[in-house]
């Protein structure tokens, strides 16, 4: 599905005068860009102008947008540096060598897009400051389908990491390209999960396409990278740059900018998730904000973004509402879809409050069942102890067996011992119910999309 | 004139006998001593030399060689004065021929003649006896050592003049003397009491009802252990209470212990054999010599000292990942294998390792109120290695007690009447919390000796010493418990080796609960008390927030 999407569009490999002039030719991103707002239809035609042609193409694209006098002196001279610049590039260049150098990046599997390209994303040519050309792997973000962004915190809560997967696989399911940029937390989480659910998932890297960072979520590079289920790993900085620190705010407007929607799912006040917060703005794009408890650092940011106007994320519903995708409440067989989400989100009713952590309730009146046998992939709880330690365990805190053994034991009205709250603790474990995030602290496994039905 | 004198030495914990060849001519004095000897060996002349001079024996000057068989051993850091002073004294004539054979000399010189104590007596003793050598004549300080090893006769001296003495009895005048010094230590043996390790009771620690049952399933097993937990919450305490529950040692792992101990230098002053399980806590600090063995002339490390015993680290994390690393061949081998350029050493290293550490480096983890960041708590996790953390086949999180269980019983069944709900709650594990360490060690030493008894003739000797087939064929599983394996397996994502090292862990609990057949409820615990496999935390969000 990948390659023909490719081949589609025409570029069995990079235009080769392309990529001298966005890479190679000296000029910066805004200069080839003036190039391009001057009237410059293809690169390679600059071969075939007069140096006087190529003045003029770069004064047109200067001047653009520029009326007082002292930005119009400026932009000129700007042009004429331009235009001195590109000749002495040229003349060190020759065909064959700009053809070299497509040939090395289709060796290393590096897909190119610049402006002049038909496959370079709409969505990138009206935010304010585009890139001239991106460097990817796999398939880039199409034009014709919606878009979301999914981002927060590195340093993510299980509460975040919940939400995190639960958006991303819900709407990824639901046909939405979800964007993250591929970070530790909530980015790789929400990453992984729209990949899962089987649908596509973009990573857009603050280094070259060609290196995977951070190295914990190599899982997603390689899937991406590979193009599968038609994502992509994605960036403007050409296939070699290692991460560094400044590059990174750069990249967080490629996000939001590919975005239709923003989500933030966990933010501290100040942060790097707020960088992106600005640039949404910028472009005109629609932020939401999933709400946390007061006093979570973590959920600072996204509260206060509420307050200030942001949209309040508090189902996948309300963003696939937003996209104008239609929110079917029952399948064709009048099966209520929202179920799973609702259940597996601990809701009692469908579509409202999505918080996770609450009390089960049997959808179809299943009273002894407990959380039954929904979709058929999730496992039965069986029996009164196991229903009491299920109910003690939440999806965001971690607890320790000592005290969810006196939990139980105040449910269940008599005593219990240390060793048959682990074994019941154990049985839940191995059927996937409930975590252990690290030595001696347990909770609610993380309710996945991708993994019902 | 030529005499043979047999001795021996140690290399490592394993003994070979020299034969120490004299030979006297007329001719200008000299003294040398060949055989691959080294220096501080051939040092050996001058000691005899004045020693006899001093004990009255002064030799007119003569051409002296002295020969170190066989040959083709090197021979360091090894003391054979008596031996070369005996032969000597035969070229004297002190000594007469006929007592020096079938007679195995050892000791050091001091100046004044007297006899100083060698190490690796008991090794040196028991390959006598093997070899068939009938009679010892050793170091009264080692007396007590050699006295161990029964099938061979052996006499102690003090002096120069003892030891000609003795030389010069008959048969029987021999054997009245060793008659009489064996009397005389046994006399002093029995009016002393064994000397115990010093440990704490399992009902001097309050609360921490799991780990008290983790520590009996290690001790009984023979399981490693690893206890993380903020500082404070009685890790160090839980751990010293293992000496008292470990099981006691057969005949031949007692001898394996002393042996080490002996050449270490470090049995005690009444040469008693070693009948506790070692129990060796070595410092942060340790250099990597004294935790795994080596030196000039290499001598065993902590390891050695805790072989057939427990080793605990506690700290673990401040050892440092590069002498932590140094414990995992050993732990695979069972013994450390040391080299040097003369030849190698191999002592033996099997043991239980315990440790104990702060989950990072505030030690809070995963409390609200860990101030570590992420790279700084993936920074201290690295210090453990992962396959060295892999080898615990038991890990858990050892929290502060809480108020109420250091406070003491909570209204208990004595209260009568009906209980509130609270007190049902906590009430759970009373009985188990307040048993003393001799009732746990009861029951730990009867599923040792169904180990023993399953495993008898394959010379292993605990559950954790399983391989991989092995596991497969002593912990068969019904098809409900096969069940649950394969959901560990696919659910938890468990590695092969942590399904074997589960597998065993729940073999030892079923010992500990008399049941011939592993059951779910086993499986289960020590599934629990496994932990988590998983090391990488950030996207499972594993703080608690």
């Amino acid at each position: 599905m990948t390659d023909t999407k490719w081949e589609e569009s025409g570029a069995d490999h990079a235009d080769s005068a392309a990529l001298w002039l966005c890479r190679d030719a000296g000029l910066s991103r805004r200069q080839v860009l003036a190039l391009y707002a001057g009237g410059l239809e293809r690169a390679d035609r600059l071969f075939e102008m007069t140096e006087a042609e190529i003045r003029e193409t770069c004064l047109r694209g200067s001047l653009r947008g520029c009326k007082d006098e002292e930005p119009v002196r400026q932009a000129e001279r700007q042009g004429m540096l331009m235009t001195q610049k590109l000749v002495q590039s040229m003349s060190r260049t020759s065909d064959a060598d700009r053809r070299a150098q497509a040939e090395l990046l289709r060796k290393g599997n590096i897909r190119f897009a610049s402006w002049q390209d038909a496959h370079y994303p709409d969505r990138l040519r009206n935010i304010p400051d585009p890139p001239s050309a991106l460097y990817y792997r796999g398939t880039l973000p199409s034009d014709d389908r919606p878009s979301t962004a999914v981002i927060g915190a590195r340093a993510a809560s299980r509460y975040g990491i919940q939400q995190a997967v639960l958006f991303a696989g819900t709407l990824a399911t639901a046909g939405v390209q979800i964007v993250s940029g591929m970070a530790r937390g909530i980015d790789g989480a929400a990453g992984l999960e729209a990949l899962e659910a089987g649908g596509a998932s973009y990573a857009v890297l603050g280094n070259g396409p060609d290196i995977c960072y951070p190295k914990e979520n190599h899982r997603l590079y390689e899937a991406l990278s590979a193009g599968v289920r038609g994502g992509g790993v994605l960036s403007e900085y050409p296939p070699g740059t290692k991460p560094i620190p400044g590059l990174f705010p750069l990249r967080n407007r490629l996000i939001s900018g590919l975005s239709d929607i923003l989500l933030v799912v966990l933010a501290k006040e100040k942060s790097g998730t707020m960088i992106t917060v600005e640039t949404a703005l910028a472009q005109d794009r629609d932020v939401f904000a999933v709400p946390g408890r007061n006093g979570d650092l973590l959920s600072a940011g996204c509260n206060r973004l509420i307050r200030q106007g942001a949209f309040i994320a508090l189902s996948p519903d309300d963003l696939l509402m937003r996209l104008g995708i239609g929110v079917q409440n029952a399948d064709a067989n009048g099966n209520d879809l929202f179920a799973g989400a609702a259940q597996g989100a601990g809701q009692s009713g469908a579509g409202s409050t999505g918080q996770c952590g609450a009390e089960i309730t049997g959808q179809s009146g299943d009273a002894d069942n407990g959380q039954g046998s929904l979709r058929g992939q999730i496992p039965v709880i069986t029996g009164a102890a196991e229903r009491a330690l299920w109910e003690c365990l939440d999806t965001a805190d971690l607890q320790e067996l000592d005290v969810l053994r006196e939990e139980m034991a105040r449910r269940l009205g008599r005593a219990v011992s240390i060793r048959e709250a682990g074994a019941v603790m154990a049985g839940l474990l191995v059927r996937g119910l409930a975590e252990e995030p690290c030595t001696g602290y347990y909770c609610r496994a993380v309710q996945r999309p991708s993994r019902r039905g | 004139m030529y005499s043979v004198v047999t001795s021996g030495a140690v290399r490592g914990i394993a003994s070979y006998l020299i034969r120490v060849e004299i030979d006297c001519t007329e001719g200008l004095p000299f003294f040398s001593m060949v055989g691959f000897a080294g220096t501080e060996v051939r040092e050996a002349g001058e000691r005899v030399r004045v020693a006899m001079r001093n004990a009255g024996y002064g030799m007119d000057p003569r051409r002296i060689t002295v020969n170190l068989a066989p040959a083709n051993i090197p021979k360091r850091g090894i003391v054979i004065d008596l031996p070369v002073a005996v032969g000597l004294l035969v070229s004297e004539g002190a000594v007469p021929l006929s007592s020096v054979g079938e007679t195995l000399v050892l000791g050091e010189l001091g100046l004044n003649g007297e006899i100083r104590p060698v190490r690796g007596v008991l090794a040196i003793v028991k390959l006598a006896m093997d070899s068939g050598v009938p009679l010892c004549i050793l170091p009264m300080d080692n007396l007590a050592e050699a006295h161990a090893i029964t099938g061979v006769r052996c006499a102690g001296v003090r002096t120069l003049r003892e030891l000609v003495a003795f030389m010069n009895l008959d048969p029987a005048g021999k054997q009245r003397v060793i008659q009489e010094q064996k009397q005389r230590l046994d006399n002093a043996a029995a009016s002393r009491t064994q000397r115990r390790h010093r440990y704490t009771d399992l009902s001097a620690v309050k609360g921490q009802a799991q780990a008290k049952r983790a520590l009996e399933i290690a001790a009984a097993g023979y399981h490693n252990l690893y206890m993380s937990g903020p500082p404070g919450s009685g890790k160090s305490l839980l751990a010293s209470c293992l000496p008292g529950l470990m099981p006691s040692m057969s005949e031949e792992e007692c001898m394996e212990v002393s042996s080490v101990y002996s050449v270490a230098g470090r049995l005690p002053e009444d040469g008693s054999l070693i009948r506790e399980r070692p129990f060796v806590a070595p410092h942060h600090t340790v250099t990597r010599a004294a935790l795994i063995g080596g030196g000039s002339s290499p001598g065993p490390g902590a390891i050695s000292l805790a072989h057939n015993g427990v080793l605990f680290l506690d700290e673990m994390p401040e050892f440092g990942r590069i002498r932590l690393d140094l414990l995992r061949q050993p732990m695979e081998e069972r013994e450390i294998r040391i080299t040097r350029s003369y030849g190698t050493f191999r002592f033996p290293a099997r043991f239980l390792l315990a440790g104990a550490g702060n989950p990072c480096i505030c030690g809070r983890f995963p409390s609200a109120s860990c101030t570590c960041t992420e790279s700084q708590l993936r920074m201290y996790r690295q210090r453990i290695s992962g396959p060295l953390m892999d080898r615990m086949d038991i890990r858990l999180h050892v929290t502060e007690p809480r108020i109420s269980e250091l406070q003491g019983e909570t209204g208990s069944s004595a209260a009568g009447g009906s209980m509130s709900g609270d007190d049902i709650a906590r009430s759970g594990t009373d009985d188990t919390l307040r048993e003393e360490s001799p009732v746990v060690r009861q029951r730990v030493e009867e599923a040792a000796a169904r180990q023993r008894f399953r495993y008898a003739d394959t010379g292993i000797s605990f559950n954790a010493e399983l391989s991989a087939e092995d596991t497969a064929r002593y912990c068969r599983l019904g098809s409900r418990e096969n069940r649950f394996m394969r959901q560990l397996l696919e659910g938890r994502q468990i590695s092969a080796r942590a399904y074997h090292r589960i597998l065993r862990v729940a073999r030892t609990i079923a010992d500990l609960d008399g049941a011939e057949e592993i059951r779910e409820d086993h499986l289960a615990e020590a599934c629990l008390l496994r932990g988590t496999e998983d090391r990488d935390l950030h996207m499972q969000g594993g703080r608690n927030y």
